[in-house]
Formats: structure tokens, C-alpha cells, sequence
């Protein structure tokens, strides 16, 4: 698996950083010196490992740019699964506005990641879960986390 | 070893210079040696000619001089008319002329003569054998005939009705010469018939033909050119001839070839004594080659044997820059690379044993991974991916308490098992306090942060549970949050309740971190399953991670079995291990469950 890779770009007067990779002991220590400005989006699709040392690393980023307003798009579950479980793995200047919902089916071990979306799926005072969808192949995907647990986040 | 080397070396040199040479000698010599024939061949041939010319332009010169003569006597009748001045002096080459009337060739008669006063060795009379043989020998048509040293030409002359015969006499240098005895071959003049009519001076008459009857038996074969016979003494002789060009006589030269060759005998001679000078040469060059080289090697294999000694201690001095000097640096470094990975062998032994210390140490801060309460039953499993690990956990009873504990430092190894034990130590402390949960944990969060200096963390988890009223009041550090198997055995993982209403810092990450703790209502019967995060990282062969999905199912298919807590842990720890196909762990993997009763 590939040390984590970083790149800025601008949008509409927002900083664009995009990860892609593991967030481990080998944590870029270029992107402490990243400077985002007033606002900035973080692109996580391509972000594949979390280990405990790479919180700690991540965990003084997000205190490096605690100034900033930041938007956490297409969040991974294994991003997910640390906002739930690590206190100031985000901090209170960050919203999460889409994340990935596995789905998997038992039988034909299809699985599939669906991206759930600020204002369509989740937002103020409402959640739609799906409890199933359509995979690829047609078949019926369960939710494959446990929902009490997954979405706790929204809740905070 | 030292002797067998040497000696190949010197073998291989000599043998190879001894080739060498001898392959370049015996070339030289054949080249030389055809080169030389060629010469001799050459030279004789040229020289017969040379020889040849000389004496038919003498014949010549004779002739035209006789002509000048007969020419006065048909004048004057007399060779004598011309005064002294007609004489022929002497010096002078003609040597003499006779005009002999051989009209009677049964009584020929000297009409005429004048010859020089001296150096003319054939003494000629009227009554003499030589004016008889006058008629028969132009008779025989020959023109020449030899007398000594002269050569005397006939030529017939018509005087009215007299058959008069002029003769001319000379001495021939190109003949003289040839005949000469002084010479590196032996000469003759012969015909065809094998009548040898002059030969070298001083030779034995018959010479030729007792010498080399090779020469008579197939005198055909003799005409213009050079060859090689043998003499009756089986000698081999190069034979050269050239026609005179008078009668039907030939020239003839036999030089030994020995004696001819004799030259090449001798250069043959002096190569081979520098040929074994310098051969010598080579074999002491190759004893002080394989001298030299066969030393270094010693002072290798010395070193070698010091090695095997067990002393590493060695600096072969490098001289040049040749194979065996490159040798010598790279057993150099050999010698210091052996010294390193011994140093890092010894170090790695040490490190490991001290690891081995270090678990023996560490498996005393775990509790006994079974135990029975008042109210309860508590199993535990721990593993971890290296010798020490960063899991912990423990229970205790306290009063009407059960305390309950799950950490995880940040990595794993020799450095997260000491931070374990920093934990172990600060948890003992508070065992015997009558203090709340959250206060608990603040007071080892301090701990780890004095021990840690923020280096390390830990997540963690807390739960205390009442004996009496089954409530647990829990406080998580951020970590895994632990769930609640009921006593139905139909579960599914949507049925799981999960203890995730506390979220506080990690432990180590700030001296000031606050805990908050949450409370959960448990029941009789109720499962508590506590965990660390390693469980979804366990892998199989294929590389492939057993995720949540798959750890919720080991555990719901252990729990709907109904078993107890032991075998229900047990169960989970052989399917992990089933799937896990021994490869390597990622990370530690501990696990416990409590069962209320």
C-alpha cells in the first residue's frame, strides 16, 4: 500500500486538498505546512488505512489548521469508523458533508461503497438509511455496519 | 597447497615459453633453411653462366684474333711478315697459332706456327702427337680440344688444293678459374658420354666417376640446372651444370651440402643456445612470478586460518592493484563485515533475549484470562504480533465492583509493552481507592502522560460494573466501543448494543484531557464483548483483512451457540485462527467477554 500523497488545488476561492493512500507513521510532514486560508474541502476517496500512529499524525494536522473551515468529502469508512471512536479526530470547525456507506451481500460477497450526501441522504434532523441496495450484478446488498454505531457521528 | 600452486605456475610458464619458442624456431630454421637452398641454387646457376659467357666471348675474341693472323699469312705466306709488331707477346691472350697442311691426314705437316715466349705450357713439334691428332680430331668435327692449361680451336683453311688447318691456342681465365681448387666446390667439364675431361686441380683422376656414379647412370638428365645427389658415401651434394656451348661439353659444380649449409648448422647452433638462455630466463622469471604470487596467497591463507581461529582481527597489507590486491581489500572487509554482523549477531541474541525477558515480564501484567465473580464470569484472550505487545487488559473486584479494563498503545513491540506496563502500574493504584470511574482514568491518563511525554497513547476503555443493580458505568478513550450480546441466540448484528456514549481523548494525549463516563443498564444473561482493533486487521494468506463484517460474524456465530463465556471465547479465538492460516498478526489481538449471571 502506498505512503499517503497530497495535492492542492483551488475551487472557488477554497483550498481543494486531496489524500490519497495510507495515514500511517509515514504521515507527509509537508502537509503540516499546508495553508489552506479561510476554507478548505478535503477529498478523502482514495485515503485506503488508518493506523493508530497515523491518528496521532493526524490528529496535530487537524490542530494545525484548526483555524480553517473545513468539508470532509467522500469519506471512507475507515474515516468514519475514527470520528466515531477517536475524541479530536475531528475537530469542531469540520463538517462531513458526503461519506461512503457499505453495503455487501453475504452470498455472492458483492460489496459496494454508496456515497451519501449532505441534504439527500442525511442532513439537519433526518437520516435515510437504506437498509438495502442494488448491486452491480442486480442483487440485493445489505448495510454492512451496524447502523447505532456507523452513524453515530451525525448525532454529534 | 604453496608447492603445488608454485610449481603449476612455473609448469604452465615454462611449457607455454618452450612451445612458444620451439614452434618460432623451427619455423626460422625451415625459412631459413629453404631461403638458403634457394641461394645456393641461385648462385651456382648464375655463376655456370657467368662462367659459360665468359668462355664463349673468350672463344670469340681467339677466333677473330686467328682470323687477323691467317689473314696476313694468305698475304705474306708468313705469320712473321708483319715484323715484331705481329708477334704475339707474353702477355697477349692468344697464346699461339699453327698452321698444319693435313691434305694427308695420315701425314700432316706444320706449315706455320708463332706462339708467345712464355706461359704457354703445351710444347708443340712437327713430330709431336698433338699435329697428328689434328686430322682425326676435326674428323670427329670438334672444333676444340684442351691441352693443359690451353684451349686450342680448329678451323680448316683452303690454300689452292691444300686442306691447310689453322689452330689456335689460348688460355682461358674463365676456365682457369672455374677449375681452381681453392673453391667451396669441386668443377668438371664433361659430355655427354661421360668423359670427364678436366675436373678441379688436384683432384684424383676419376674422381667424379668413383664418387658419384649417380651422375653416369642417368647423365641425361644432367643438362642445365641445379640438383640434389647423393655421393656413394650417401652425402648430399647440390649439382649444378650449364652447357659451354662447344661440342657437346657441360659445366659442372658439386657443392656439399653439409659444408654449404654449414652456416645454418651454425646459426641453428646459437639459436638454440639463446633459446635455452632465454628459456632459462623464463623459468626463473616464472619462479619469481609464482614466488610472488604464491606469497600473497600464503599471506591469504594465513589470514583465512586466523579467521577460522576466531580472530577477526586481520589487515592484510594491499600492495597494487591486481587480482590478488583486490582480493586482499575485499577480504579485508570480509574480515570487518564478519566482526560487524558477529557485533550485531551477539546484539540481536541479546536484544532477543532481553525481548524474551520482556515477555516473560509483560504476561505478569495481564490477570488470569479466566475468572468467576459474585455475579458474573469473565474470559479473556490475548495475542500479540511480536515478542511484547501494546494490548492490555485486566479486571478486578472491588467491593461491589467489577472493574474492567481494555488498552491499546499506539503501534505495538518492545516500545508500546513498556507503556503497558505504565498502565498496569498506574491501575493498581487505584484499585484499592474508592474512587469513580472517570477519576480512575484521569489519574492514569496522568500516568501515561508523565511516562509517555506525549510519545505514545493509548486508547482505552473503562467499565465498572455494579453487582447489584447490573448498571455499568463506563468511560472510553478513544477506543473500540465494546457491545452487548443479549442472552438470545438468534442475534444479528443489528442487535448489538454498543457502549459508544463516551468519547474522550486518548490516554497520553494531554495531562488535562477530561473523561466523561456513561452508563448502560445491563441484564442477567447480558454478554459484554470488549475488543481491540486488531481483530479486523487479522489477515489470511491471501492477504485479505477480516474487517468488522467478519469479526461481528465470528462473534454472533460463537454467541447464538449458547455456550459460556469460555467456550464462546475459545471458539472466537479457533475461528481467528482458522482463518489467519498462521501468517503473521498485524497487530496485537485481545479480546475478552463478561458474562452477568
Amino acid at each position: 500500500m502506498s505512503k499517503l500523497q497530497f495535492a492542492t488545488t483551488q475551487d472557488n476561492g477554497k483550498t481543494v486538498l486531496t489524500l490519497a493512500g495510507q495515514i500511517d507513521e509515514s504521515f507527509p510532514q509537508d502537509l503540516h505546512n499546508v495553508k489552506p486560508g479561510a476554507e478548505m474541502i478535503i477529498n478523502l476517496d482514495q485515503v485506503k488505512m488508518i493506523n493508530s500512529l497515523g491518528i496521532r499524525e493526524w490528529i496535530k494536522f487537524m490542530g494545525s489548521v484548526a483555524a480553517t473551515k473545513i468539508e470532509f468529502i467522500k469519506c471512507p469508512k475507515i474515516f468514519i469508523d475514527q470520528v466515531n471512536m477517536v475524541q479530536g479526530f475531528i475537530t469542531p470547525n469540520c463538517k462531513i458533508t458526503s461519506f461512503y456507506v457499505p453495503y455487501f451481500n453475504e452470498d455472492s460477497n458483492a460489496e459496494k461503497n454508496v456515497l451519501y450526501s449532505q441534504g439527500k441522504e442525511f442532513g439537519e434532523g433526518f437520516l435515510n438509511v437504506a437498509g438495502s441496495v442494488k448491486g452491480e450484478d442486480g442483487s440485493d446488498l445489505d448495510l454492512d455496519v451496524v447502523e447505532q454505531k456507523y452513524f453515530k457521528f451525525l448525532k454529534n | 597447497m604453496n608447492s603445488s600452486i608454485k610449481r603449476k605456475i612455473m609448469f604452465l610458464l615454462s611449457i607455454t615459453s618452450l612451445l612458444s619458442s620451439s614452434v618460432f624456431l623451427i619455423y626460422s630454421i625451415n625459412v631459413f633453411e629453404k631461403d638458403k637452398i634457394a641461394y645456393i641454387y641461385d648462385s651456382n646457376s648464375v655463376y655456370l653462366e657467368t662462367i659459360t659467357n665468359q668462355f664463349k666471348n673468350e672463344t670469340k675474341l681467339a677466333a677473330e684474333i686467328s682470323k687477323k693472323y691467317l689473314s696476313e699469312y694468305q698475304k705474306n705466306k708468313s705469320f712473321h711478315s708483319g715484323g715484331d709488331s705481329m708477334f704475339l707477346d707474353d702477355d697477349s691472350f692468344v697464346k699461339g697459332l699453327f698452321l698444319v697442311d693435313i691434305t694427308s691426314p695420315t701425314q700432316p705437316k706444320l706449315v706455320d706456327k708463332i706462339t708467345t715466349k712464355t706461359n704457354f705450357t703445351f710444347k708443340l713439334t712437327e713430330d709431336s702427337s698433338f699435329i697428328k691428332s689434328i686430322p682425326r680430331t676435326l674428323a670427329e668435327s670438334k672444333s676444340m680440344f684442351l691441352g693443359g692449361e690451353e684451349v686450342f680451336i680448329n678451323d680448316i683453311v683452303y690454300d689452292a688444293d691444300e686442306k691447310i688447318a689453322l689452330v689456335t691456342v689460348f688460355k682461358s681465365d674463365a676456365l682457369q678459374s672455374f677449375f681452381q681448387s681453392d673453391k667451396a666446390y669441386t668443377s668438371y667439364m664433361m659430355n655427354m658420354n661421360g668423359d670427364v675431361f678436366r675436373q678441379t686441380d688436384k683432384l684424383e683422376a676419376g674422381h667424379l666417376k668413383d664418387q658419384f656414379p649417380v651422375i653416369f647412370e642417368k647423365i641425361d638428365s644432367i643438362k642445365m640446372g641445379t640438383s640434389e645427389i647423393k655421393s656413394k658415401t650417401s652425402d648430399a651434394f647440390l649439382l649444378s651444370s650449364s652447357s659451354l656451348g662447344v661440342n657437346d661439353l657441360y659445366l659442372l659444380t658439386l657443392t656439399n651440402k653439409k659444408e654449404a649449409f654449414g652456416v645454418l648448422t651454425y646459426l641453428i647452433n646459437k639459436s638454440l643456445i639463446v633459446f635455452l638462455m632465454v628459456l632459462s630466463g623464463v623459468v626463473l622469471a616464472s619462479q619469481f612470478a609464482s614466488t610472488y604470487i604464491t606469497k600473497r596467497i600464503l599471506v591469504l591463507y594465513e589470514a583465512a586460518k586466523q579467521i577460522i581461529s576466531g580472530d577477526f582481527k586481520i589487515n592484510i597489507e594491499v600492495k597494487g592493484n591486481d587480482e590478488i590486491s583486490l582480493l586482499s581489500q575485499t577480504f579485508n572487509k570480509m574480515a570487518v563485515e564478519i566482526v560487524k554482523l558477529l557485533e550485531e549477531s551477539a546484539q540481536g541474541a541479546r536484544l532477543e533475549a532481553e525481548l524474551k525477558t520482556a515477555q516473560a515480564v509483560q504476561q505478569t501484567l495481564f490477570p488470569p484470562s479466566h475468572s468467576k465473580f459474585e455475579c458474573g464470569e469473565i474470559h479473556g484472550s490475548y495475542q500479540s504480533a511480536s515478542e511484547c505487545g501494546g494490548d492490555w487488559w485486566h479486571y478486578f473486584e472491588n467491593e461491589n465492583k467489577i472493574w474492567i479494563w481494555m488498552a491499546d498503545a499506539t503501534g505495538h513491540g518492545a516500545p508500546a509493552a513498556l507503556i503497558t506496563s505504565a498502565i498496569k502500574s498506574a491501575v493498581a493504584m487505584t484499585e484499592n481507592l474508592k474512587m469513580e470511574p472517570e477519576m480512575a482514568i484521569e489519574l492514569v491518563n496522568k500516568s501515561i502522560c508523565q511516562v509517555s511525554k506525549n510519545k505514545m497513547m493509548m486508547t482505552c476503555f473503562l467499565g465498572v460494573i455494579d453487582k447489584k443493580s447490573k448498571v455499568i458505568h463506563y468511560v472510553n478513550a478513544s477506543h473500540e466501543a465494546p457491545f452487548i450480546l443479549s442472552k438470545r441466540t438468534d442475534l444479528k448484528k443489528k442487535d448489538l448494543r454498543f457502549l459508544d456514549n463516551s468519547k474522550c481523548n486518548r490516554l497520553g494525549q494531554s495531562l488535562t484531557s477530561e473523561y466523561t463516563v456513561a452508563s448502560e443498564q445491563l441484564e442477567v444473561g447480558d454478554r459484554l464483548f470488549v475488543y481491540t482493533d486488531g481483530i479486523p486487521d487479522i489477515r489470511n494468506k491471501a492477504e485479505e483483512s477480516l474487517q468488522e463484517r467478519g469479526m461481528f460474524r465470528v462473534v454472533l456465530e460463537n454467541h447464538n451457540k449458547g455456550t459460556n463465556v469460555t467456550d464462546f471465547i475459545v471458539g472466537i479465538q479457533t475461528q481467528f485462527d482458522t482463518y489467519r492460516e498462521n501468517t503473521e498478526l498485524i497487530d496485537d489481538v485481545t479480546f475478552f467477554a463478561v458474562d452477568l449471571t
